[in-house]
């Protein structure tokens, strides 16, 4: 009778080791199961973004590039790439790149849109071999140079900054690197478009206004903004005739050809004023007085107020008694071949301070004044202000990069 | 005591003998299981981090300060590798690159690759310079007889 | 013959013995092994669904389904600790811009665990009432660094100078056979939100 006792316990005993065991199976199973699946999610994510940095390559070098990267097999899984035109008016691209592996499927979607410089608060292709940056410089808004950017005790850098070339610090990187809080990205090529200025003209002759330098007498127009009015003439000497700018202009182009404008005044709407010309002071554009906005955003974020200033020669301050205190500038100012300066900043008094609030886009930079020890001796300082509606909106024609920027990343 | 039942007893520590010995087993392979997904996971986690810390760097050393619009101004294949020794400064840098890292006394070891790729065929590579390189990170452990395999490509471009 | 019985009883004695302490031995082997397997199960579920929420969370940072409604990713982050971060993102792809929070609470606030050292990690989004994750998290960390990536010390004026973070998390099992708490490590190295690169 113990024996079969005993067979009976013992049985009874493997039984419960029996269950025992497979509830370790189950957790055998279960921890494979979490571990695979993290893998599985985290493959089919790696696939997802090579796609899309494949296809960003792609657009990047052929902008019109459309046809995708269909099915193809990477790390035991698939990669699949679509390109659409979400937006056909404004030109807005999305790459979406989606990663299959095993039963895991990850997205990536990159959305484009046309850049255009008014987005930039500084733009420059020269910054001159002795200007460099420094502690009392900010830039509010996005910035980019051609050249190398030079840095001398913390410049600091609110929006995006960019340059072709890297950073050269004025001592070492500990005491002098620029704090960008926005990023920084070098190695960028973004140079100015020949026809900035010029692809104006044809918007400004079809349903803008046009303004002919080449007419003897009507090489420099004198351009004032009133409401919704503009106010010009050809000379000092006769008074001014008007016209209602809506109506003269309604896509809110304002071309001086070959000529030179000289402007002042108060907007009212969006318009972009373009000079072009390149021989004996042509294409320039003098600031004669302040030039601001009906409606400050600053102080009525509802202003539909906005001025673009596109010379192809130079937009320069008068050296005149309205600017001998100050000068308010509400625009994105864009130089094709030169810069934005101050008229004898040198030799003029003391001037107070340019308040612009907008941009800077230009080929070489340009003084406003001189210093000595952080004393102003001659013309202004400054103080420019980012207007930040420019990260989304560019006044009427404002010249574009001819390229895209991505306007959002979602993975 | 009988010989059936001597021949019951002894049948029954037979049986409980195979059992503990199974149940033994049982143990010893569920605990290698579950070391070996804990070690899968924490080595996702070391590639992921690498991939990542990868992706944040230049293309290549000649498009980290200036831009190229020339594959003929690429690093050639046979030459991507770290420029200067322990210097980190584009993507390629991690080709042939070896890291160890100790998380809770499990040692890992990552070995990785970086090569150029065609985008018609990014499962292979290429000896040509391209506009994509293709980084394969192997995670292995003493501790367990897998070797993870993650990768990623990165491309050249930039919008601005 | 009574010296032989006597020795069989003592062997028998013996031999039982043996194998009721072999038995007692494995039975009890089962029992903390069946906790030890059930703890770490739980905790590679939590460190494997932790790492995927982080992930899922953070890889959106900056991000809007309308563009237009947050056109400066630079401003992603509103506020960064080292065991706290505040950042914006469209969570619900809606279109409207959300805020998400994390935080670590303090080990006196989770007291229902045996655990003593395991933390709730708190996820609030748009200051609703916070959601509180109990995955057995002991440790979240994050570390900051600026565009040329040298690292930022806190405190941190303008978190516009985070370019890319690290992310470190330690995970302990809550419950434990005899108070040996299995842990995991899960960390992600400069993980970087491509939305703070755009513009």
């Amino acid at each position: 009778m113990s024996g079969k006792a005993m067979l009976l316990l013992i049985s009874g005993f493997t039984m419960l080791m029996m269950v025992v065991a497979n509830n370790f199976n189950t957790v055998s199973g279960r921890v494979t199961d979490n571990y695979v699946d993290y893998f599985n999610k985290t493959t089919s994510h790696n696939i997802a973004i090579s796609g899309a940095n494949m296809a960003a390559n792609l657009l990047f070098l052929d902008s019109t590039w459309n046809a995708g990267i269909p099915n193809k097999n990477y790390q035991g899984g698939k990669l699949n790439v679509t390109v659409q035109t979400i937006d056909a008016y404004k030109n807005i691209k999305r790459i979406t790149s989606v990663g299959i592996f095993r039963r895991d499927t990850s997205k990536v979607e990159v959305t484009f849109a046309p850049s255009k410089f008014s987005k930039f608060a500084y733009y420059s292709i020269y910054e001159g071999t002795n200007i460099w940056w420094m502690n009392k410089d900010t830039v509010w808004g996005p910035f980019h140079t051609q050249d190398i950017l030079r840095a001398a005790n913390h410049p600091v850098f609110f929006g995006k900054a960019s340059s072709k070339g890297g950073i050269k610090y004025y001592t070492n990187q500990a005491t002098d690197k620029p704090y960008f809080y926005g990023g920084y990205e070098q190695g960028v090529d973004l140079s100015l478009p020949t026809n900035g200025v010029t692809a104006l003209k044809t918007p400004a002759q079809n349903n803008g206004l046009y303004f002919n330098g080449n007419n003897s007498g009507q090489g420099t127009v004198y351009l004032k903004f009133s409401g919704d009015y503009l106010l010009y003439r050809y000379s000092t000497m006769t008074p001014y005739d008007s016209v209602h700018l809506p109506t003269a202009a309604p896509n809110g182009v304002i071309y001086v050809d070959n000529g030179v404008a000289r402007i002042q005044g108060t907007v009212k709407g969006a318009y972009t004023i373009a000079c072009s010309g390149t021989s004996s002071g042509k294409g320039t554009i003098w600031l004669d007085d302040d030039i601001v906005y009906s409606k400050d955003p600053r102080t009525d974020p509802t202003s539909t107020d906005m001025l673009g200033i596109v010379a192809q020669s130079n937009v320069w301050i008068t050296d005149n008694t309205p600017n001998r205190s100050n000068i308010n500038i509400h625009a994105s100012i864009y130089v094709q071949n030169g810069g934005f300066g101050a008229e004898k900043y040198d030799t003029r008094p003391v001037s107070g301070t340019i308040n612009l609030l907008g941009g800077i886009i230009q080929n070489t930079r340009q003084a406003v004044g001189t210093f000595n020890s952080g004393v102003i001796k001659t013309g202004f300082s400054k103080s420019y202000r980012y207007d930040t509606r420019f990260m989304t909106a560019s006044p009427p024609f404002f010249p574009g990069t001819g390229g895209y920027e991505i306007v959002s990343w979602y993975e | 005591m009988n010989l059936g039942q001597s021949l019951f007893a002894i049948g029954a520590l037979t049986i409980l003998s195979l059992s503990i010995l199974r149940m033994n087993n049982n143990i010893l392979s569920t605990d290698e299981t579950v070391m070996n997904s804990k070690i899968g996971i924490l080595a996702t986690s070391i590639g992921t981090s690498l991939i990542e810390e990868a992706s944040k760097l230049a293309f290549d050393e000649n498009t980290r300060t200036d831009p190229v619009n020339s594959l003929s101004l690429l690093t050639p294949a046979l030459s991507l590798g770290q420029e200067v020794s322990g210097v980190f400064d584009d993507f390629d840098d991690y080709n042939n690159y070896t890291q160890n890292d100790t998380i809770y006394s499990i040692p890992f070891r990552t070995v990785c690759r970086v090569t150029y790729i065609e985008p018609s065929s990014p499962d292979g590579s290429t000896s040509n310079r391209t506009w994509h390189k293709k980084l394969t990170v192997k995670i292995s452990s003493d501790f367990s007889r897998d070797t993870l395999e993650l990768s990623t490509i990165y491309s050249y471009w930039y919008f601005r | 013959m009574g010296y032989s019985t006597i020795l069989d009883i003592l062997a028998s004695i013996v031999m039982g013995g043996i194998l009721l302490n072999t038995v007692l031995q494995l039975s009890d082997s089962a029992a903390e092994k069946t906790y030890n397997y059930s703890g770490e199960l739980s905790l590679q579920q939590n460190l494997a669904t932790v790492a995927q929420v982080i992930e899922y969370d953070f890889r959106k940072m900056g991000y809007c389904a309308n563009w237009q409604n947050f056109p400066d990713p630079s401003k992603a982050i509103a506020a960064a600790d080292s065991s706290s971060i505040k950042f914006y993102t469209d969570y619900d792809n809606d279109g409207d811009i959300d805020s998400i929070r994390y935080y670590l609470g303090s080990t006196s606030e989770l007291t229902s665990t045996p655990n003593p050292r395991d933390r709730l990690l708190y996820r609030v989004v748009n200051n609703q009432t916070p959601n509180e994750v109990n995955l057995g998290i002991t440790q979240f960390y994050l570390i900051y660094f600026d565009a040329l990536g040298d690292t930022v010390h806190l405190p941190i004026a303008n978190p516009g100078i985070i370019s890319s973070y690290e992310i470190n998390i330690r995970v302990e099992s809550v419950y434990a056979y005899d108070e040996k708490y299995s842990s995991a490590y899960w960390r992600q190295i400069r993980l970087v939100a491509r939305n703070l690169k755009n513009r």
